[in-house]
């Protein structure tokens, strides 16, 4: 997978066409990310193309033994949060899409629709120290190693980071009882850890 | 044999089992440890949740104009960074210094015969470039040699500078 990449990568360098591959590769979780990252489906869309072109004049230099996504979302962070300074912040109004949610009657699924109104809503008012290490562990499924490159932290100050931002998401949602909602995922979660 | 650690390390290391970053052997311990221990159950169930409400929210697609607008904006600064324009500009401007630099001498170097010259070539325009030429091959010539070479230095000194700036604009 890493030297497929790798090889895609340094194709890319030289050629448009290989670069598209590049971008259909990684626009839908980088779209998604600067979408958590600015609670704007616009933001979204023109800072994740401005994400793409600053890599693609800056792939020769791109170290083709070094992990890309980290780089690319170092990008995009950095273009996120310069952007987010000095605006408002955005309310993010959810819009409920079936997942894989556990919850199946109608009251539920409202009830899920709350939910992630409010998760969303808590992970934007996350401090910018906080939220891209938060969404870039869960949502992106980063590593401790590929956080630490993609925001220039050891892996000591990314650990605490992320537990002190879960540890703020939690107080805040069992604040508004969100975790009696998630409790069916949370006895699936406690199955999955007892031996 | 199973090692036993305090619920203070164990919950240290309830974060890095959920991120998975914890040796088989280390996941064991703590495993061993939660199935046991009802505090640290309940604080890695707290932690589960949390992360579960995080994942759960939808992951949105990329809409279809992010693709086409990206590779349009990819390659008009394809184009920017190596298109002949801005040779073409840079040239036009050495053009612009020669010529700059040719009827500066020569006005340095013999100003009244060449107004001369040009007023005559309006009477008889076919005897502008004899009479340049005899101009070109009088005393003046060195001068005009010299301050060429001096503009033709600057040129190439500016198109330089031009070229570090493209480079420094297209790489940022």
């Amino acid at each position: 997978m890493q030297q497929l990449e790798a090889a895609l990568i340094e194709a890319a360098r030289s050629d448009a066409q290989a670069f598209t591959e590049l971008v259909i590769r990684y626009q839908d979780r980088l779209y998604n990310y600067l979408y958590r990252m600015t609670g704007s489906r616009e933001d979204a869309q023109d800072l994740a193309q401005e994400t793409f072109v600053r890599a693609y004049r800056s792939l020769p230099r791109f170290n083709l033994e070094a992990p890309f996504r980290p780089w690319l979302y170092k990008i995009a962070t950095n273009l996120a949060i310069n952007y987010v300074k000095g605006k408002k912040p955005v309310l993010v109004l959810e819009e409920y899409v079936p997942s894989r949610s556990l919850l199946d009657s109608p009251e539920d699924q409202v009830e899920a629709a709350e939910v992630q109104t409010i998760v969303a809503a808590a992970i934007a008012a996350l401090p910018d120290t906080y939220r891209p290490i938060v969404l870039m562990r869960h949502i992106e499924e980063l590593s401790y190693d590929e956080i630490g490159r993609a925001l220039d932290l050891p892996i000591g100050t990314v650990k605490v980071r992320l537990h002190r931002a879960r540890a703020a998401l939690q107080a805040k949602l069992s604040a508004v009882g969100l975790h009696r909602a998630a409790e069916a995922l949370g006895e699936a979660a406690e199955t999955r850890v007892t031996p | 044999m199973t090692t036993i650690l305090s619920c203070q390390a164990i919950e240290k290391l309830l974060q890095l089992y959920l991120d998975g970053e914890l040796s088989p052997a280390e996941r064991t311990v703590v495993e061993h440890h939660v199935a046991g221990c009802p505090a640290c159950r309940h604080a890695f169930v707290g932690l589960e949740r949390t992360a579960l409400a995080i994942e759960s929210l939808p992951r949105l697609a990329a809409p279809a104009s992010l693709l086409a607008n990206t590779m349009a904006a990819v390659r008009s600064a394809e184009v920017a960074q190596a298109g002949p324009s801005r040779w073409q500009a840079v040239s036009n401007l050495a053009i612009m210094f020669f010529t700059l630099a040719g009827v500066a001498a020569a006005f340095v170097s013999g100003g009244e015969p060449l107004i001369e010259t040009l007023g005559a070539a309006l009477d008889d325009p076919a005897s502008l470039l004899e009479n340049l030429l005899a101009l070109s091959t009088g005393a003046g010539l060195p001068m005009v040699l010299g301050s060429s070479a001096l503009l033709a230095a600057g040129t190439v000194a500016f198109a330089q500078l031009l070229r570090g700036e493209f480079a420094t604009r297209t790489v940022s």
